[in-house]
């Protein structure tokens, strides 16, 4: 396939991205395009989400195919790194270092003054709730403390695009609902955000797009709803508690486009649906006819996590 | 005039390798050795065993193993350390030019590692090759602080692509530079110990002195014998072929950044 | 299946013995060591030396019982010993450096010392796989060439042959493990492999400088003592060679020895107590 960028002025482009680590094919001729917003980069371990993160940042070059961010060559162009900013994952910083130290001279080495390094860095910590341990070395923060310190460096130069790798890994509750408040102020004020995660269920709270990727092609892209919709296509599971399963079950059964009714203990029962809309269309008549205390329901595949494992065992991309 | 970014990149090598407590005790060790060799030289019993002990002072501190392991700590820490740390990845993702990022830290080790031979050779020096062989003691500068230069580059060349850079410069020291140095065939043609050694030999020994005379006699530093213009050469050529490979490498090779 | 879909059982297979449990950490060490590229490639550049002598050895038999009535001596086991040394050395930095620092450093301690595991089976587990190591670098090039030399030399007859053997097995073991004791040790102070082995590299070539300076500051010989390098050479003296100036430099190595296992047990100690607080 030949190497053509599939929306040209988009913020980041691949086109035919084929990337190698010796004999392991990390990315499999992918073409993808991301514009503004917060777009999700989703895919289990070994997808190729940090190959992809590397490619755009400018840490390695494909092995063959073409990659622009912002027009250009992250590899080639120095110039452009300045209007990226990059978390990346992992427990990486000088630990010796102070927090203030550690963005202070990571907004010096992205181009900043140093006075307005020093100012802004102070801001952004103070800001995003660091001022008490602004001048504790880094190897004193908790997790959730060097996630936001690291998100700091990231920002402090203004950039136009936002790369963040697992940004929420090992990070407490509260400071992930922080963390992800922060990304969506960022993006309302123009910036372009990636961010890889496996926290599924929170990040589709905050993303307005997805990538799904898969042993490093592209299963699917689009908004959250359009990759919903992709379930449409797949039977659906629903699930209800009730005191009698059996004999709801038996009910259910009956109901056009319910293709399978499985009990999963005493009080669950598992329905497999073709057609969601028609069930839960049909669902309270068969309840007020049979007259059976439903105490439950509920749908297991109505988010992110249950079609990217339909997509994965193969059910669509 | 130093670009920008090579004397940031100094900077940060300085911060963040010199000023830790590894490198301070490797400034204490050296200067134990160097104060061992100055004890030596007040006890000596006369100029003649002051002179010889400079001589074996100059041949196995700032020409010998001393230098390669103190520019196998400081030359590695070039390339590995922020690759081992795993703070690579902020390095290489700024707007910095990769082979000024790699020569700006390479100068940074250079400097160092010279500024830290240089002090030994003058301490040691002025204790046992006493105030009267000053100009060869200032004189063995020039080779000191070369050599220097030479050896912070070939290691940090090395672990721009070996992992474990301290099993390659261990090899290249102990099992090439020096074993090719004391076998009869002429393989010491082929080590960087040549033409240090002989530049040292050239500048700082009184061909005169009896002390040289017996060292040059024993026959252990006899096969270092090409002549100190030449040797001079050879040194500024090899750093700046090792230096722009090593600068070039880091432009066009990505490193490993996958964290162990 | 995986255990969560199995439901929740407890184990009923077979248990290791606690006594032995810890020889899991020295397999695991041993095998890790020659998954390493530049170990595999120094323990074999190791064997240049042994087969290099052997084949001296073998040509000068053929030489001497080709010129009739000559026994060739044993003046070359002091000079492999020296090679072979020069091995053991750098594999013990290139190696053995790692072996605990680096579990300090990617805070494995702790997984290790959740199991039913003390911290001296720990450290022994460790001490033994980097013995193992070592001593196909050093113990066993030796052992072969004398064996070799015995079995070519004429006259000596079988006790001598014995009692040889076993001062040369007896000499290197003390070697290797004092050799592996304290690259141990100084593992336990470092997180960074690196300069562990850097450390070590430059305690053994450093020592030697230092023996050369005293000894050309006070003319004499015995500062020798003072560099590890020479209380190897003058210790293989004393059981190999039967010299009793050996005997020396031969307790100062086994001093050594004794200290670094014991400082290496108390680190270990420590630094369990220091992971078990985190």
């Amino acid at each position: 396939m030949s190497a053509t960028l599939p929306m040209p002025g988009a913020t980041i482009e691949l086109a035919a991205a084929v990337k190698r680590y010796g004999p392991i094919l990390a990315l499999n001729d992918l073409t993808l395009s991301v514009g503004g917003g917060i777009t999700g980069l989703v895919g289990p371990n070994g997808a190729g989400k940090s190959t992809i993160i590397g490619l755009v940042t400018g840490l390695m070059p494909p092995s063959s195919g073409k990659v622009r961010v912002l027009g250009s060559d992250p590899w080639t162009d120095t110039a452009l790194r300045a209007r990226i900013g990059y978390c990346p994952d992992g427990d990486r910083a000088w630990h010796g270092m102070s927090g203030r130290e550690f963005v202070t001279r990571l907004g010096v080495l992205a181009g900043l003054d140093p006075a307005d390094a020093a100012r802004n860095a102070e801001d952004a910590l103070v800001r995003i709730g660091l001022s008490a341990a602004l001048d504790k070395p880094i190897s004193q923060y908790s997790k959730g403390m060097r996630q936001k310190a690291k998100l700091c460096q990231a920002v402090l130069h203004r950039p136009e695009l936002l790369v963040l790798d697992e940004p929420l890994n090992g990070v407490d509750p509260l400071s992930r609902v922080e963390i992800l408040k922060t990304l969506r102020e960022m993006a309302a004020q123009g910036m372009a955000i990636l961010v890889s995660s496996h926290v599924l269920h929170e990040l589709e709270t905050a993303i307005d797009r997805v990538v799904l990727i898969h042993r490093g092609r592209l299963l699917a892209e689009g908004t959250v709803e359009e990759i919903r919709d992709l379930l449409d296509e797949h039977p659906h599971a629903v699930r209800l508690e009730a005191q009698e399963p059996r004999k709801l079950a038996s009910a259910l059964l009956a109901l056009e486009g319910v293709v399978g009714v499985q009990l999963l203990d005493g009080k669950t029962v598992d329905v497999t649906t073709r057609d969601p809309g028609q069930f839960y269309a049909s669902l309270p008549e068969v309840i007020t006819a049979s007259g059976f205390a439903v105490e439950a329901l509920w749908s297991p595949d109505s988010n992110l996590e249950a079609v990217f494992r339909y997509l994965v065992k193969g059910g669509g991309g | 005039m130093m670009p920008a970014t090579a004397r940031l990149m100094a900077r940060h090598y300085v911060d963040t390798v010199v000023r830790t407590k590894r490198s301070v005790i490797v400034g204490i060790v050296l200067g134990l050795v160097g104060l061992l060799f100055v004890a030596a030289g007040i006890l000596a019993p006369g100029p003649k065993e002051q002179l010889g002990l400079y001589y074996l002072f100059l041949f196995s501190g700032p020409a010998g193993v001393v230098l390669q392991f103190t520019a196998l700590f400081f030359g590695a820490a070039v390339a590995a350390d922020e690759v081992d740390n795993g703070t690579a990845i902020y390095l290489l993702s700024r707007p910095l030019s990769r082979p000024m990022t790699f020569l700006g830290r390479l100068a940074a080790a250079w400097v160092v590692l010279a500024v830290l031979m240089s002090a030994l050779n003058l301490l040691v020096g002025l204790f046992t090759g006493g105030p009267g062989h000053l100009h060869r003691i200032l004189l063995a500068e020039i080779p000191i602080v070369l050599g220097c230069g030479v050896y912070v580059a070939l290691f940090a060349l090395l672990a721009t692509f070996v992992r474990n850079a301290l099993a390659v410069g261990a090899v290249v020291s102990l099992l090439w530079d020096f074993p090719l140095s004391s076998v009869p065939l002429d393989l010491h043609l082929l080590t960087l110990r040549y033409p240090l050694v002989s530049l040292v030999r050239g500048v700082a020994m009184d061909f005169e002195d009896p002390e040289y005379q017996a060292l040059w006699s024993s026959g252990m530093y006899r096969v270092f014998d090409q002549s100190p213009w030449t040797s001079f050469v050879v040194l500024i050529l090899v750093l700046v072929v090792i230096a722009g490979v090593a600068a070039r490498l880091a432009a066009v090779r990505p490193p490993n950044l996958r964290q162990t | 299946m995986g255990i969560y879909r199995g439901g929740y059982r407890t184990y009923t297979g077979p248990m290791l013995s606690p006594q032995t449990r810890f020889l899991v950490v020295a397999g695991l060490e041993f095998r890790r060591f020659f998954r390493q590229k530049w170990v595999r490639w120094l323990a074999l550049l190791g064997c240049v030396p042994v087969v290099l002598f052997a084949a001296i050895v073998l040509v000068k038999v053929l030489v001497e019982n080709m010129a009739a009535g000559a026994i060739p001596s044993l003046e070359l086991l002091p000079k492999l010993l020296s090679a072979q040394l020069q091995f053991m050395a750098l594999l013990a930095a290139v190696a053995g450096a790692g072996l605990i620092a680096e579990d300090r450093a990617g805070n494995a301690l702790l997984l290790y010392l959740a199991r039913p595991l003390s911290p001296e089976r720990y450290a022994v587990g460790k001490l033994i796989a980097l013995v193992g190591l070592l001593a196909l670098a050093y113990l066993v090039p030796a052992f072969l060439y004398v064996s070799l030399e015995l079995m070519v030399a004429a006259g000596g007859g079988a006790m001598h042959a014995v009692l040889r053997l076993l001062a040369t097995l007896a000499t290197t073991s003390v070697h290797v493990l004092v050799t592996a004791l304290m690259v141990l040790a100084l593992s336990s102070l470092g997180t960074r492999a690196r300069y562990v082995g850097l450390s070590w590299i430059g305690i053994f070539y450093l020592s030697e400088i230092l023996a050369a300076v005293a000894g050309q500051a006070l003319d004499a010989e015995w500062t020798a003592m003072f560099s590890l390098p020479g209380l190897y050479r003058k210790g293989a003296e004393l059981l190999i060679e039967g010299r009793s100036d050996g005997a020396l430099p031969f307790l100062i190595l086994a001093f050594l020895g004794i200290g670094s296992a014991l400082f290496l047990r108390w680190r270990v100690m420590r630094l369990a107590d220091a992971a078990e607080g985190q």
